[in-house]
């Protein structure tokens, strides 16, 4: 009785929903429980006031000179600095991605044949915190550290090594024009589905099944495409992971056959390019994923959803559509507010063309809603790698000493957190209005209509950021 | 016009970080549960001296006793304090259960039963010529010294023992009783009270919403139309609730946020050995909700929310 623990500890949805019937918290990330509680109103409304308040100042003070000034902005080259240098060392490099490859393995036997209770297993904490949520925080602030760690990419080249000495080349197809980033839209919707619909995914067991099929699809995509090509467009991960590290502090160029880390100011790589019709979904898509979590578990949806489930719809399917739905409203939101610009700018460019321009400006606002509404969760349930990492397997080892350390929530001070959610997301908010209106001086040749242009992102970015706020101060709700 | 501007946007950012700072550095208040054994005479230490399982259980059933005795007495001609008389109800259902553990042990280990070796010394003061509050009062004074024996016992034991029963046993008690001495002092400290009722209806709590304040003293009566474990995820609590009985338990609330009430159903027999094949024959791309339906009875069922406002 007394081995039970941490028996408490987590939550298995899967029992719950399916034995309750009539779901309950329905939409969850995959794993892990949230210990924070909703912002409190007085500080939702002074969030929401001053995103409304910045915006307009903002207006006022974003120029063609301070857009150009963006545009022009300094960076470092890591590899002429002494400092860095051994960082980025052939060895290091080499030693790291081992390093990954052989925790890639590890947490996935011990999915298939460790304990399966989720709390003593390394899988659901590997994947869901760590993967979920770890890598996306990392590559948004620090770079896209998925084209170094990815331990699929790392075994691909291992293999690939293996059969040259075999000499057995593999032919790469060309890659369907038409297709652009679709497959990676498909399988990150997946992902998606996997995290938030299925009832499965804090079970080892099934959640190693998921991870070994996107290994296979993975493996099947690079040896037929070629490495660089399906990670770069059939990938989830590696396009997801890239998009996010558009807003980060650093910035990969390849010189001269070299691959070359430069240090630059944070959001300055959403200016650049501008996304094709695909990737502009792709990113669609990842602004209402990350959103999914928290708008479907408000009273509103969850009422909706009740009323299906009275309906005889069956979870799978509801989810299912909760999701799609909302990547649907998203959509049709930012097309209304692409045409409402061209509208109001009266400038000759297709809406498309609009459109694809200015959708990453809306990335920053979603990068501190995931980083507020996912700290405590990394806070909180990333403390149980601690204890996983001596017994990856739930066989009672010990192999660093640290396998009877228990979970500490005190660590996160609520009152900082509510103050820290809030500030990101005016934060979040601020740096998209300017990167928006930069992007406006570029692509709008005359001045004037830059400025009014940028009128109807102006709404939409508060409505987002209020959006996000709002979602934040949610009430709890208990089981219905 | 665009200094003007700058200067707004200056002192709206300012504003806003002094604003963040002040709130935010919310003091904490910790409540240190280990501090002394002040109220522990030498020879009471002396006698709780233990350097081998022998010892240790017959140490710890005497001791445990005396918490039975004491908090049944409470029962009786006290409990005006809601927490005080939930904490005696608790502390005689789990020390009892551990005594009858305990007795079998020590008879299968020693091959003798257990008897009383008579070395043991009372901890507590007798409780016959006091009444109401004050009973109360002097009730949980004691029981804090005496609950500080007992871990300090079983970190002895920590120390010494090889048998998995008596270290599994010793970490369950440091871990519970060092909670209910930090739950005394609080109510000693005269911490805020909430009495609350709650009801387990078809696996759902009502309210479904539980909200409290960190640092309140909170007493829960639960009843339930099914059996099982009752726990509330994050503090770790476990507590045994029967259909038709009324389980009260008080706990302190010390650590803000948002935890899980969770019931654990009495498990069906014969349904386990099933359940894992099940999770076994499981593969991708099947409709899961139906895969994962015969889990019943192995998993804790989310039946409500503990709401812990920081104070």
């Amino acid at each position: 009785m007394f081995r039970n623990r941490f028996s408490s500890l987590f939550v298995v949805l899967g029992g719950a929903l399916a034995v309750a019937g009539a779901p309950a918290v329905v939409f969850a990330h995959g794993f892990g429980q949230r210990i924070d509680l909703p912002v409190p109103l007085y500080l939702y409304l002074f969030g929401a006031g001053a995103v409304v308040a910045l915006s307009f100042i903002l207006l006022a003070f974003v120029s063609r000179r301070f857009a150009d000034m963006l545009y022009a902005y300094p960076t470092i080259k890591l590899s002429e600095r002494a400092l860095f240098r051994p960082l980025a060392s052939k060895w290091t490099l080499a030693s790291l991605k081992f390093l990954f490859v052989a925790f890639f393995l590890i947490a996935l036997a011990s999915g298939i044949w460790g304990d399966q209770n989720p709390a003593f297993n390394m899988l659901p904490t590997v994947v869901w915190i760590l993967f979920a949520v770890g890598v996306p925080f990392t590559s948004a602030l620090l770079g896209d550290i998925w084209r170094l760690i990815n331990p699929l990419k790392t075994l691909f080249e291992y293999a690939q090594a293996l059969l040259r000495r075999a000499r057995i080349t593999l032919v790469e197809r060309e890659w369907p024009a038409a297709w652009g980033v679709w497959p990676a839209f498909v399988l990150f919707f997946v992902f998606r589905w996997v995290e938030n619909v299925s009832l499965d995914s804090s079970t080892p067991y099934p959640l190693a099944m998921f991870v070994l099929t996107y290994a296979l699809v993975t493996f099947a995509g690079m040896a037929f495409f070629g490495k660089k090509t399906w990670l770069s467009k059939g990938d989830p991960f590696s396009v997801f992971f890239s998009f996010l590290s558009r807003f980060s502090v650093t910035e990969v160029r390849e010189e001269d056959g070299k691959t070359e880390v430069h240090l630059r100011p944070p959001a300055v790589g959403l200016l650049r390019g501008s996304a094709d019709f695909s990737q502009m979904a792709f990113v669609l898509l990842m602004l209402s994923s990350v959103a999914a979590d928290g708008v479907l578990s408000t009273g509103f949806f969850q009422n909706l959803f009740s009323l299906l489930f009275a309906a005889g719809l069956p979870w799978s399917i509801v989810g299912t559509m909760g999701l799609a739905g909302l990547f649907a409203v998203f959509a049709l939101v930012y097309w209304g507010f692409s045409c409402l610009t061209k509208l109001v700018s009266a400038d000759a460019s297709p809406v498309v063309s609009v459109a694809q321009r200015f959708i990453y400006s809306l990335l920053p606002i979603s990068i501190a809603y995931e980083v507020a509404h996912y700290l405590s969760i990394l806070v909180v349930e990333g403390q149980r790698l601690i204890y996983l990492v001596s017994d990856p397997f739930g066989k009672g080892w010990n192999l660093f000493g640290t396998a009877n350390y228990d979970i500490s929530y005190t660590v996160l001070n609520l009152k900082l957190l509510w103050n820290l959610q809030v500030g990101l997301i005016i934060v979040g908010h601020v740096i998209a209005v300017i990167i928006a209106h930069a992007v406006a001086e570029r692509f709008f040749k005359d001045s004037r209509k830059a400025i009014i242009s940028q009128y109807p992102m102006l709404v939409l970015m508060i409505f987002y950021s209020c959006l996000s706020l709002w979602i934040m101060a949610q009430p709890i709700i208990g089981i219905e | 016009m665009n200094k003007t501007v700058l200067i707004v946007v200056g002192v709206i950012v300012l504003g806003a970080g002094v604003y963040f700072l002040s709130t935010g550095s919310s003091s904490k208040m910790a409540m240190d549960t280990n501090d002394s054994m002040m109220g522990m005479s030498e020879e009471m230490m002396a006698s709780m001296q233990v350097a081998t399982d022998r010892e240790f259980i017959e140490g710890m059933i005497p001791h445990h006793q005396e918490a039975v005795d004491t908090a049944r007495e409470v029962l009786v001609r006290g409990g005006e304090i809601p927490a005080i008389r939930a904490l005696a109800q608790s502390i005689i259902g789990s020390q009892e259960e551990e005594i009858a553990m305990m007795k079998t042990w020590y008879e299968d280990w020693y091959g003798t039963p257990y008897q009383d070796t008579g070395r043991y010394m009372n901890m507590m003061r007798p409780l016959a010529s006091y009444s109401g509050r004050e009973l109360d009062q002097v009730f949980t004074k004691d029981m804090i010294v005496h609950h500080q024996g007992a871990v300090m016992m079983a970190e002895m034991a920590l120390k010494f023992s090889e048998r998995d029963e008596i270290r599994d046993l010793s970490d369950a008690i440091i871990e519970s009783q060092q909670r209910e001495i930090a739950l005394m002092q609080a109510v000693l400290d005269d911490a805020p009270e909430q009495t609350l009722s709650v009801e387990v209806n078809d696996r759902k709590l009502e309210p479904s919403v539980v909200t409290v304040t960190e640092g309140d003293v909170v007493t829960l009566s639960v009843a339930t139309d099914e059996s099982g474990e009752f726990h509330i995820s994050g503090y770790e609590i476990e507590n045994a609730m029967e259909v038709g009985e009324m389980l009260e338990f008080a706990l302190l609330a010390d650590k803000p946020g948002r935890y899980n009430f969770e019931l654990h159903p009495t498990a069906v027999e014969g349904k386990e050995g099933h359940d894992e094949e099940e999770t076994q024959a499981w593969l991708p791309f099947i409709n899961v909700a139906e895969a994962s339906e015969g889990e019943e009875g192995e998993e804790d069922i989310v039946i409500g929310a503990f709401v812990v406002n920081p104070r």
